[in-house]
């Protein structure tokens, strides 16, 4: 029988191009500190800490929780540092998790980072593989013609990108951590923003962030003992799958919809449309959300973006897709991950602010990385499992 | 390794570190492990700790890291017959065996390629335990500068 986990502390730094009033190690301590706070702990009260980042190449900083152990309150105590490319985050998240709910730690403090301004994101995926043409294009040119796929295989209308770079934006807004604050966001500013990799424009792309994203993660006692409303773990899943392969489908990923049926098995979700009340997706490039929300099973295939059109994944809409700004509005890589199952769980606890989904019990935090190949979900709760 | 300049002053640097290799363990939970096969090696303690990044603040004469991962994996405790250490320099043998409480215990110290090295301790170990050599082993991996980071385990076979 395994422990009930729960989240009981969530830190976020402000997102931003460059955080140079910080180093990497002020970073990840700030984000940390905040998720204390908000659990009523001190380090010391901290079991064990469970670390993940993007490729070390991104900053060049080799095994970077080597030099973060003392940052973090570490020493003396077990650290463990996850990688999975752009789905680290999530997949840290289920780490330590299992670190709870297996009964090897009782309280464990999870954090993720990327301080994209000491990097160069792009170089470092521009890898020259053996045997292939070099594309240094980066994450958008590699995921560009997947998104023309998809607007080709559901008929989807070109407006459909522009919709969901706006309303993240909006929903940026009301989020104080959020990097991208644009007032004047508008369909026509992000149609006339330059076209990047076609299909996707300068607007409907994610921004390159630094910052760091906390939480922490108890067993039930300590859980009841929380001073704040604790968002319980109904479920948690991995999947993967190679990044190219004959017959994979890189629009709607077999790991993907794998990983959402695991998730949802777990939770007793039977229809994710119905039972869950917001969702934080990993929408890098606008035309992931409605891509996602087929692969997540939000709506059937070629529908998605219907869901976008008619305003159901607005905040004020019936499913709110990513009401913190998602990805969209802030890119701190590694953290990305973290950042949607933290707010997922702010979600539930009742504590995002101007972005609360009013009423949200259930939610769910997803992440993707690589080649659209790893995925990671969890799903929190108001009450317990 | 050898013939580089930066370390060509350490005779004994091990020179299997650097090299190619991969290494694979199954792990699977009681009943399930039981039925894959007859002599499971069961992991009876495990444990992961890390020291301070910064050399000054360590004594690098010591591993508390190594101490502290030793006794709560139960190193101490358990009267291993042997033990199968990550070594990649030869003089931290002698600061693991004091750490380890490993007086007059047979140490293994064969290397893998650096960033296997660790995962070949535990199935270089598990082997010599199916294999009925020896019923109870000691398993370490570090990572870090100076054996900054240390993970212990304790290895048993199955009572026949």
């Amino acid at each position: 029988m395994s422990e009930r986990v729960a989240v009981v502390g969530v830190g976020q730094t402000r997102y931003a191009a460059k955080r140079q009033d910080v180093s990497m190690a002020g970073l990840v301590r700030e984000a940390a500190l905040r998720a204390l706070e908000d659990a009523g702990m001190t380090w010391r009260d901290i079991d064990a800490v469970v670390i993940g980042k993007a490729p070390d190449m991104f900053e060049g900083v080799m095994m970077p929780e080597l030099y973060l152990a003392d940052a973090l309150g570490a020493v003396g105590k077990p650290m463990l540092r996850v990688h999975t490319a752009g789905s680290v985050g999530g997949s840290t998240g289920v780490m330590a998790t299992h670190l709870v709910s297996s009964g090897a730690h009782r309280r464990v403090l999870v954090v993720c980072y990327e301080k994209q301004s000491e990097s160069n994101a792009t170089w470092a995926l521009s890898i020259r593989l053996p045997f292939t043409p070099g594309l240094v294009t980066g994450a958008g040119g590699f995921f560009a013609p997947i998104i023309r796929a998809y607007m080709r295989r559901a008929n989807a209308p070109d407006h459909v990108g522009i919709k969901v770079a706006v309303k993240d934006r909006v929903n940026a807004l009301k989020n104080p951590y959020a990097h991208l604050q644009i007032p004047d966001i508008s369909e026509d500013k992000v149609r006339e923003s330059p076209m990047l990799w076609d299909p996707i424009r300068y607007l409907e792309t994610c921004p390159s962030s630094d910052g760091a994203c906390a939480v922490v993660l108890t067993d039930e006692a300590s859980a009841d003992a929380a001073p704040n409303p604790v968002a319980w773990v109904h479920g948690t899943a991995v999947r993967s799958e190679p990044t190219i392969g004959a017959g994979r489908d890189t629009v709607n990923p077999h790991a993907g919809r794998d990983c959402a049926a695991d998730v949802y098995r777990q939770a007793g979700v039977t229809d994710p449309r119905r039972d869950i009340d917001c969702a934080e997706v990993y929408v890098p490039f606008s035309w992931y959300e409605p891509m996602w929300l087929e692969n997540l099973g939000f709506a059937d295939e070629g529908a998605g973006w219907k869901l976008v059109d008619d305003g159901t994944t607005a905040l004020d809409g019936d499913l709110p897709i990513n009401p913190s700004g998602g990805v969209l509005s802030s890119n701190p890589i590694g953290a990305s991950g973290m950042c949607r199952f933290a707010e997922a769980a702010l979600q539930v606890r009742g504590m995002a602010g101007e972005h609360q989904v009013d009423g949200a019990r259930l939610a769910l935090g997803h992440a993707y990385g690589g080649g659209s190949q790893f995925f990671a979900m969890w799903i929190v709760g108001s009450e317990k499992p | 390794m050898r013939d580089s300049g930066r370390v060509a002053a350490v005779p004994d640097v091990p020179p299997t570190v650097v090299a190619d290799g991969a290494c694979a363990v199954v792990l699977a939970t009681g009943d399930r492990a039981r039925e894959l096969t007859s002599t499971p090696v069961w992991i009876r303690g495990l444990d992961h700790r890390i020291d301070p990044p910064g050399l000054g603040l360590r004594d690098l004469t010591r591993s508390a890291s190594a101490r502290l991962a030793g006794e709560q994996a139960g190193v101490g405790s358990s009267s291993v017959e042997r033990a199968w250490l990550h070594v990649p320099y030869p003089h931290q043998e002698l600061i693991l065996r004091e750490e380890l409480g490993l007086d007059g215990v047979e140490v293994d110290t064969d290397e893998g390629p650096m960033m296997v090295a660790g995962l070949a301790r535990f199935a270089a170990a598990a082997e010599a335990i199916a294999a009925g050599g020896v019923r109870r082993g000691a398993v370490h991996a570090t990572s870090g500068t100076c054996l900054q980071q240390n993970l212990v385990a304790v290895l048993e076979g199955s009572a026949a």
